[in-house]
């Protein structure tokens, strides 16, 4: 396979990066041609972040060269990265929660207007406000979010406005770091149509995701990774996703979710008429011990809310909840914990990592009592121990258990919550996407170990915006849509079609 | 585990170089350019002096961990040093006069803590007022007739006495670093405070009653500030009503040089005592190299934002290299 050399927009030879105790990329080579999509997969923390950072100027890389059309260049910083024309939007939110949409996606190069001769220039509001709005309104109809702070609005709308920033650059590549985490389906959609045809525009794009059926729907190409370097790169007609899965891990593994049957006990979390003003309407249901219950709907249909306001983390204004056949009042997390329930939110960034802190404690700093000795010492030695055996279980890729969880990769950072919940043993484990950013390997791990959990007698509630999990998993599943739990499907009722026509109010 | 142990002391080491390279240069320096400098007699003296600073910012980096702030301890330290001077002149058992001034400055700290979590009002801005309001309330106390001629015999001893050669001031500073090492390290006090400081969110959802841990933590910076206080007031044996002013920014900066960060999540109990004893040496090389009361400043300025971009240039390679 031979390649015009002006086909060739961008050209990688020999990366090599190194952190600590860690090599994160070694001898990484690869092409990025004119207008195609190339994809880049692997297992959590093989180095695809880590090859993006240094591509868009925030990693400097030890050694290698990075070709622009033919040129050799040093790229310091994201603004000498915009000039060559690569725009990225990171893994991690990088916006600004003070800042409104329009204020973020124009930070730093906004756009002026001369007010008094040539002079006196002020910025170009109306020009910045209808471009952000002609981009953003791709995604959705209404725009009466572009002068909220975008702190205020939720994960999805904050994820939309990040990549019309990143579109609003005039750029030749764009390279997007798994954009569709906690997007739902046909918001993905949307994103592809968005890519295609930026694609017939000629723009090149590179695309990390660990859903490895959507690239089959996007790439031109497949860029493998693992343990920092590329195994292989191969079109899109000449491989299969069993094939990219082995290329990844290194040896054949199951992708598919197997359920085992558990007997059903006693209900064990109980929620009745559960109100929350403008956001949660009459919300009723139940777990069982051994039951896996689901929610499904649409970003925005109140599923984050639900779930927040039964662990107390929302205030809400009526609602009972029963754990064990005991009445519960549940006004904060903490009380939430006591009482057996334990949450893993949404937000890795913001509700989840204490990224300051290390994987180990990470890990026991929502049971703390488990790992104090006598006079609130704390036993070091017993919480290495109990973190180095999850950081075992789950695979989790770390130098050691004192690494800060800062330094891990994303996926990493979503097993180390994992493990924080799992380490508190509650009655009812409740999962807000719990594999976003998970790789496939490790999403099987997963799978395995909420299995466990119920097998042990536990009860999960969990809520996903990928389908085939929830449907895999779940023994039950809730629909909700606007706020309301509209209706029930035990797991033989349950198929994408019903579930999707009652999630977007087609009921009605 | 060993090799994870060996690597953990590395790193850790790597994160506390910065300051030990420039409290050995300018030990070292001094050393070589005065000869007063390295005598027993001055460098107790100089431990001494930086005491009292040290034991605020013990306080003052719990707070800053939490991602809050304290200015209110300068004052805190000049009032609680006042009432116990006052209530001994005016007869209090020395003890219980400690005593009251300790649970003045506890209550005050914890005083902060709740308007800051229960008003919302900002830490700057609630600490700021408290910086106010305990100083008015000292001038109060000092209006009639100045805080003196109280310190007894034992009293005095508390910042003036020796034991095994060294100031008692010296060793009362160890007692509170080990106290406070141990309550920084090895409780879950310690790790909920940075645990609030790196992601107060998070620490909630992981069940952390964030306005407690963030009350306690003022409660404490307070006490340590009337520790540092009636220390003092034992070494002066008399209390003006300015004592303690600007404590506060010499305590932020003994923490920030220590590599405490002033956006929360990180501290260390050693950094701040290290921190304590570079302000104690700058101020001591200078006084003995006789300099200008203008270049003092100025050159007092120019170490700190040097030893600040030290520890960080080391600690940053640390992370990257
Ligand atoms: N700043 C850093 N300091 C130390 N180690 C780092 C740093 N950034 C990344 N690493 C390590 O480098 C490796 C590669 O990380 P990277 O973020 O590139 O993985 P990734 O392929 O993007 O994984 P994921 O799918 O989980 O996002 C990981 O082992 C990670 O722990
Ligand atoms: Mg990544």
């Amino acid at each position: 396979m031979t390649v015009e050399e002006d086909q060739v927009l961008l050209s990688l030879s020999g990366i090599t990066k190194r952190f600590p105790g860690v090599l994160a990329l070694e001898n990484v080579s690869l092409d990025v041609r004119k207008g195609e999509v190339l994809a880049l997969v692997g297992e959590n923390g093989a180095g695809k972040s880590t090859l993006i950072k240094i591509l868009s100027g925030l990693y400097s890389k030890d050694s290698g060269e990075i070709r622009v059309r033919g040129k050799a260049v040093d790229i310091n910083g994201t603004k000498e990265a915009q000039a060559l024309g690569i725009s990225t939007i990171f893994q991690e939110p990088s916006l600004a929660p003070h800042l409104s949409a329009v204020q973020n996606v124009y930070l730093g190069r906004e756009l002026v207007k001369s007010v008094v001769g040539k002079a006196v220039r002020a910025m170009n509001e109306k020009e910045m406000y209808l471009e952000t709005a002609r981009l953003y309104q791709k995604f959705f109809p209404s725009v009466e979010d572009l002068h909220r702070p975008v702190g205020e609005l939720d994960a999805l709308k904050n994820r939309v406005i990040e990549i019309v920033k990143a579109l609003s650059v005039d750029c030749s590549v764009v390279i997007m770091d798994e954009p569709t985490a906690a997007l739902a389906e046909h918001e993905r959609e949307v994103l592809f149509d968005f890519i295609r045809l930026l694609k017939a525009q000629g723009v090149s794009i590179i695309y990390v995701s660990h859903h490895l059926r959507e690239l089959f729907l996007l790439a031109d190409r497949i860029t493998v990774m693992r343990d920092g370097k590329n195994v292989a790169t191969v079109n899109k007609e000449d491989t299969n996703i069993d094939h990219l899965v082995s290329m990844m891990v290194g040896r054949e593994i199951s992708n598919h979710i197997v359920k085992e049957k558990v007997p059903l006990g006693k209900v064990v979390l109980e929620v009745s008429d559960l109100n929350r003003r403008g956001v949660l309407k009459d919300i009723n249901f139940h777990v069982k011990q051994g039951e896996i219950v689901g929610i499904a709907g649409l970003a925005g249909s109140g599923r984050t809310e639900t779930v927040r306001a039964v662990v107390g983390a929302d205030p809400i204004h009526s609602g009972k909840v029963v754990v064990d056949g005991r009445p519960r009042r549940i006004r904060s997390p903490r009380d939430a914990i006591q009482a057996g329930i334990g949450l893993l939110p949404e937000n890795r960034k913001l509700h989840g990592a204490l990224i300051e802190l290390t994987v180990s404690q990470n890990i026991t700093v929502a049971s703390i009592k488990r790992i104090l000795g006598q006079r609130f010492v704390l036993k070091k030695r017993k919480e290495t121990l109990i973190a180095e055996d999850y950081v075992k279980r789950l695979g989790i890729k770390t130098p050691h258990v004192n690494q800060k969880v800062r330094f891990l990769s994303g996926g990493n950072q979503q097993k180390v919550i994992l493990a924080k919940w799992l380490f508190t043993q509650p009655k009812v484990l409740i999962f807000d996407e719990p594999t976003q950013g998970i790789d496939v390997g490790a999403k099987v791990e997963v799978y395995n170990l909420i299995a466990e959990f119920v097998r042990d007698g536990g009860a999960v509630l969990m809520v996903s915006s990928e389908l085939p999990e929830l449907m895999g998993l779940s023994d039950r599943i809730y629909v909700m849509h606007k706020g309301r739990f509209v209706c029930e499907f035990s797991r033989e009722e349950a198929t994408e079609e019903n579930i999707m026509m009652y999630a977007s109010g087609g009921h009605e | 585990m060993n090799t994870h142990t060996r690597k953990l002391i590395k790193l850790n080491a790597r994160e506390g170089l910065g300051v030990s390279i420039i409290l050995v240069i300018l030990f070292v320096f001094l050393s070589v350019s005065s000869e007063y400098f390295l005598t027993v007699e001055n460098i107790t003296n100089l431990l001494m002096h930086s005491v009292f600073v040290m034991l605020v910012a013990f306080g003052v980096m719990f707070v800053l961990s939490t991602g809050g702030i304290d200015l209110s301890v300068g004052s805190v330290l000049g009032l609680c040093g006042g009432v116990t001077g006052w209530l001994m002149m005016n007869g209090t058992n020395m003890w219980l006069a400690i005593l009251a001034g300790l649970l003045l400055g506890t209550l005050i700290g914890a005083f902060n803590g709740m308007i800051i979590t229960r008003l919302r009002i900002s830490p700057f801005l609630a600490t700021f007022a408290m910086l106010y309001i305990a100083r008015g309330l000292l001038l109060l106390f000092t209006i009639n007739e100045p805080i003196r001629n109280f310190a007894t015999p034992e009293f005095a001893f508390l910042a003036q006495g020796y034991w095994l050669g060294i100031p008692m001031p010296v060793w009362i500073a160890l007692a509170v670093f080990l106290i406070c090492y141990f309550l920084f390290n090895s409780t879950s006090f310690g790790r909920f405070v940075v645990a609030v400081g790196s992601n107060q969110e998070a620490a909630h959802l992981s069940g952390i009653s964030t306005n407690s841990i963030k009350i306690r933590v003022y409660a404490l910076s307070g006490l340590l500030a009337a520790s540092a206080g009636i220390l003092l007031s034992s070494r002066l044996t008399a209390v003006q009503p300015l004592m303690g002013t600007s404590y506060e920014l010499d305590a932020i900066a003994a923490a920030v040089i220590g590599g405490t960060s002033m956006f929360g999540g990180k501290g260390s109990v050693t950094g701040v005592a290290i921190g304590a004893i570079i302000l104690a040496l700058i101020s001591n090389g200078l006084d003995l190299l006789a300099v200008n009361q203008f270049y003092r400043l100025i050159i007092t300025g120019l170490i700190i934002i040097i030893a600040v971009g030290v520890e960080r240039y080391t600690s940053t390679r640390a992370k990257t290299a």
